[in-house]
């Protein structure tokens, strides 16, 4: 049975370009949500969200049937988002809020700040990750911690994703208790 | 697992509720009747093939030439070099106009 997105993807190579605003409803919210993962800004979120979008629209052709429209739709997305951030000057300055959270134990972190500010303080250091561990992360998080389709969309075998995964924990912990292990 | 492991599974997986704005869909689709409404590019045969004749004569002028008669102007392996550079340039910007004009 074909889904939503087969009919409309038919439709818009068939040359009914309005079909694809049908896409665009089903998938705009997980895609602005997706790229505020990346820039944890609204605005920007959805600057990001409609360059994938039309990224999507000039690559139809390109989606193979043999994987879900929602991976492809997802890999497309993250490298619009990967390649517009490479623009943009570091995210490195999003870190600096974390500087108060540095610490040698999670305890005294919990003593200094409250939970959401600690939740948004971890969220802004995973955004301003090296791209070969924030993607990742962003994405295995995104996709309810499915390992294989976090493979599937950023293209990579499952040990490399897991060692990534891993790795940028342990940039992580670094970066917020000072431990190394 | 250790508590900063904790911290960094609740930090994550909390879902953030981001909705797009009203005119997002409309948005995306005004850019997308923009773009398809630009009139079809032309395959850029004379750029190309003027690129890769600049190179071709570039390549056998600097195999070829004799060595700098001058030493303050430009030798004809160096113009040779300069002229393949601005040859492949062309040829890059025409693939790339190709590239992203286009259309499913």
């Amino acid at each position: 049975m074909l889904s939503a997105d087969d009919d409309d993807v038919a439709a818009v190579l068939g040359g009914d370009l309005e079909r694809f605003e049908g896409i665009v409803h089903r998938w705009q919210r997980p895609l602005v949500n997706l790229a505020y993962r990346y820039v944890r800004d609204h605005a920007r979120a959805e600057d990001l969200a409609q360059e994938a979008f039309l990224k999507c629209f000039r690559s139809l052709r390109q989606w193979r049937r043999e994987a879900q429209f929602s991976t492809w739709l997802f890999s497309v997305a993250v490298s619009v988002y990967r390649s517009r951030l490479r623009r943009l000057e570091p995210v490195l300055a999003l870190l600096d809020d974390n500087e108060a959270t540095k610490d040698s134990s999670a305890e005294t972190i919990d003593d200094r700040i409250d939970e959401g500010r600690r939740a948004e303080s971890i969220r802004r250091a995973v955004a301003a990750l090296p791209p070969l561990y924030r993607d990742p992360m962003i994405v295995f998080y995104f996709q309810d911690e499915d390992l294989a389709t976090t493979a599937k969309v950023l293209g990579l075998r499952e040990g490399t994703l897991k060692a990534r995964l891993h790795r940028a924990r342990e940039i992580l912990r670094a970066v917020f208790t000072g431990e190394t292990k | 697992m250790t508590s900063f492991d904790r911290l960094l599974d609740d930090a994550l997986k909390a879902r953030e509720s981001i909705e797009p704005g009203a005119y997002f869909s409309k948005r995306v689709m005004a850019r997308l009747r923009g773009e398809v409404e630009l009139p079809p590019i032309a395959f850029p045969f004379w750029r190309i093939a003027a690129g890769l004749a600049s190179l071709a004569i570039c390549i056998i002028a600097g195999l070829t030439g004799d060595s700098n008669p001058a030493p303050f102007l430009p030798g004809p392996r160096a113009f040779a070099l300069i002229a393949a550079a601005g040859g492949s340039l062309v040829i890059a910007v025409a693939t790339i106009e190709l590239r992203q004009r286009r259309r499913p």
